[in-house]
């Protein structure tokens, strides 16, 4: 749905992007990670069709948003990190401004506010004007307006900043839902938790390069990797643990210490039952045998290590 | 379906106290003059308001409709909408101005009624239309103006475009009035005063539209090649050019240089030249992607091109500036100039100097102040300088700061040294940019 092929964006005696390249696919949601200043918003920004790059090519559905950007305008959603709304409109009016000016037909445009403000859960706030509304509920109107036109892709910079854990879950749930229903999702938050909840694919981005792009998730890993990450801890302290486990068929030792490791086991749940049988028969205290899912933190704070290990090497 | 822009500006501009307040307001204010028993006073107070209103105020809401956005953070959704460029003009243009246009509207409701009753002749209404023209010529190019500069917040919300765009049309407007004669002299035609003033403001109000709509496009990403800016100097160099009597090719060169010159400072320091654009530029050319240069382009370059042409003509066409008999409005002022033949090329390489020098500052790590920073240089190098080397009686240096002193061949061998200086700078400048984002 989003290609990108060698972008290169500089701002005044900084590189804010440095030959970046990757394909989105449609109907996923890509968590964009990285520290401040690593390129996100300037990426969202591009893709928008609001910043020139300076080199590269950027595709929404096929559509070159440099040379077509009010093209790709009609099909995206866009929230910005600093976003803004008419302090002196109402919610009803900024929605109906939103869907009118994105070229929803008039008969529809009712039922778009009402849709909308239903699954951001601000049905009765609709005639209150958008001024007075609290931070939390100004961030719902600001989402609402970005998808108010059914966009098929939708970039949102850190929209769940300044919303409460319920609000958040909310949203969460929406994010799921507008995947499910077709939509194409580059979601950017400093708060990978959040992120974890609904996202298929992590971009990790670092000092304007890619430092991963990934898919997440147990269905796409089990699809993807013929092993699962298992994780082991002992109550006794042992040293020989990761002797032992290594010495195992299917097991790749990943990290350990006398009391804890971590390997990747390629193996049959039955062989997985044999080896912490053999384990506990080895006189090992085991007090945990698991499963260790990667969340996105794990994630990007592995492909970050993998990245410093090469930079170091 | 009405225009979304419009439709949101009249939501913010009306509200039923204002409807009601603002003709109830006006009735009050005219009920005054009439007790007091200044009833022929009545349509000069309605000209008034109508200025004060329309003009003034209008104006300023015209600014307002950009630099609220950009204050607000709400531009970026403008520009990713799916509103034609057109549609975002006229619905900001008449939007952002309709509550004015509705104190305006009754204004010359009375204006006409009190005239009617003073049975005015028909000829004698044409100023009222060219007030409206004049309206809108204001709001367009306060607009305008202020989509060209918009990334320099600062600047608009100081309404330092508004004021600027009032005082050119009243400055405009009453040096048009001023003239004594009820026929004006233009390209060998008379006119009606009155008449050629509609058509002027008429004429002047289409472009100003025009020029808002051209400016919009770029800001809604809408790519577009800058032939509007140069080709607007040519056309108001000729309409300046005709007010000579015996006005001819080589006035309308003379004021073209002139007129080039002054919109390439103005874009200059108006628009945006920061690296990264002229770094676009480059890679375009490398990849031969010649449309993508010229829409790349800042509007300034394309006068700069503009003033050379006029000045080359002008060292053709034109054997000096002082052999030509000047007459009509503007006499003198371009007497005044030192002449020779030199004079346009010599102040055409001028012009390219003091845009490398503005490039050089705007190329640096910290492009703040580029505006104020170029300024003061080129007072200093084409004052303080001069003059410390004058007053030391060092004339030779002086001359080479400002070779304009005696006009030779030389003296542009001199200009075009100034100019290889600041490019080579503006270089440097680059160089040293390039290593640091590598």
């Amino acid at each position: 749905m989003i290609n990108i092929s060698g972008l290169t964006f500089d701002y005044q005696g900084h590189r804010a992007l440095h030959q970046v390249s990757f394909s989105i696919e449609k109907g996923s949601v890509t968590a964009l990670v990285g520290p401040n200043g690593a390129g996100k918003t300037t990426l969202m920004r591009c893709i928008a069709g609001l910043e020139t790059p300076l080199l590269g090519t950027i595709t929404v559905a096929d559509i070159n948003v440099m040379e077509h950007p009010r093209e790709v305008h009609r099909m995206l959603g866009y929230l910005s990190d600093f976003f803004g709304l008419y302090q002196e409109l109402t919610v009803a009016q900024c929605f109906e401004y939103a869907a009118a000016s994105q070229g929803v037909p008039e008969h529809s445009i009712q039922q778009a506010i009402q849709t909308t403000a239903y699954q951001l859960e601000i049905s009765d706030r609709l005639h209150q004007a958008t001024g007075s509304l609290s931070r939390g509920l100004r961030q719902r109107v600001a989402i609402g307006q970005a998808i108010i036109h059914s966009p098929k892709v939708l970039l949102l910079d850190e929209p769940a900043s300044g919303l409460d854990p319920e609000a958040r879950f909310s949203l969460a749930l929406l994010f799921r839902k507008l995947q499910a229903e077709g939509m194409t999702l580059l979601v950017s938050s400093h708060i990978l938790a959040e992120l974890d909840e609904y996202s298929s694919h992590m971009l990790a981005l670092r000092d304007g390069r890619i430092l991963d792009y990934r898919a997440l998730g147990d269905q796409a890993q089990r699809h993807a990797e013929p092993f699962k990450r298992m994780m082991i801890a002992l109550a006794q302290p042992d040293k020989t643990l990761g002797a032992h486990l290594s010495s195992h068929a299917g097991v790749v030792l990943k990290t350990n210490s006398a009391t804890h490791a971590e390997f990747d086991f390629s193996g049959e749940p039955a062989e997985q039952a044999a080896l912490l049988s053999s384990m506990i028969a080895s006189g090992f205290s085991v007090m945990c045998f698991t499963e260790h899912k990667e969340n996105l933190q794990d994630s990007y704070l592995s492909s970050l290590k993998s990245r410093l290990g090469d930079e170091h090497a | 379906m009405l225009n979304p822009e419009f439709k949101r500006n009249l939501w913010l501009q009306f509200s039923l106290h204002r409807l009601v307040a603002t003709p109830i307001l006006l009735a009050l204010v005219f009920l005054a003059i009439q007790i007091s028993g200044m009833v022929g006073e009545l349509p000069k107070a309605g000209r008034i308001l109508f200025i004060g209103i329309v003009w003034l105020w209008g104006t300023r809401n015209a600014t307002s409709s950009i630099a609220d956005e950009l204050r607000d953070k709400t531009w970026d959704q403008q520009r990713m909408s799916a509103l034609q460029p057109w549609a975002m003009t006229w619905g900001k243009l008449f939007g952002a101005t309709s509550f004015n246009w509705y104190g305006g509207i009754i204004c010359l409701l009375v204006i006409l009624v009190t005239e009617f009753l003073t049975t005015v002749s028909l000829s004698e209404r044409t100023p009222m239309l060219s007030m409206i023209a004049m309206g809108i010529l204001m709001h367009a190019a306060a607009m305008a103006a202020s989509v060209h500069i918009g990334i320099d917040k600062t600047i608009i919300q100081r309404g330092g475009i508004s004021w600027c765009i009032v005082a050119m049309g009243l400055f405009a407007r009453s040096w048009l009035a001023q003239l004594s004669s009820n026929t004006i002299v233009w390209w060998h035609m008379p006119y009606d005063r009155h008449s050629f003033l509609l058509a002027s403001s008429l004429g002047f109000a289409v472009i100003a539209v025009f020029a808002a709509w051209r400016t919009m496009s770029n800001a809604l990403q809408v790519r577009t090649i800058p032939w509007a800016w140069p080709l607007f100097a040519c056309l108001f160099s000729l309409y300046c050019a005709g007010f000579y009597i015996n006005a001819a090719m080589s006035h309308f060169l003379r004021i073209g240089l002139m007129v080039a010159m002054t919109m390439t400072y103005a874009a200059l320091f108006s628009e945006s030249h920061a690296i990264s654009i002229w770094q676009r530029i480059v890679v375009r050319i490398q990849t031969r992607n010649w449309r993508g240069v010229v829409e790349q382009l800042p509007i300034s370059i394309t006068t700069v091109v503009l003033t050379f042409s006029f000045a080359v003509a002008s060292f053709f066409v034109l054997p000096s500036f002082q052999q030509n008999n000047i007459q009509g409005i503007g006499q003198g002022l371009l007497d005044r100039v030192p002449g020779g033949r030199y004079l346009p090329i010599m102040m055409a390489f001028m012009l390219l100097r003091d845009v490398l020098v503005f490039l050089f500052f705007a190329f640096s790590f910290n492009p703040k102040r580029v505006v104020t920073t170029t300024l003061l240089y080129l007072v200093i190098i084409n004052g303080l300088l001069p003059f410390l080397a004058k007053a030391m009686n060092l004339d030779t240096l002086a001359y080479f700061f400002v070779p304009f002193y005696s006009l030779h061949a030389g003296s542009i061998i001199i200009m075009i040294a100034q100019v290889a200086i600041a490019g080579a700078l503006v270089v440097w400048q680059w160089s040293i940019q390039l290593k640091t984002n590598t």
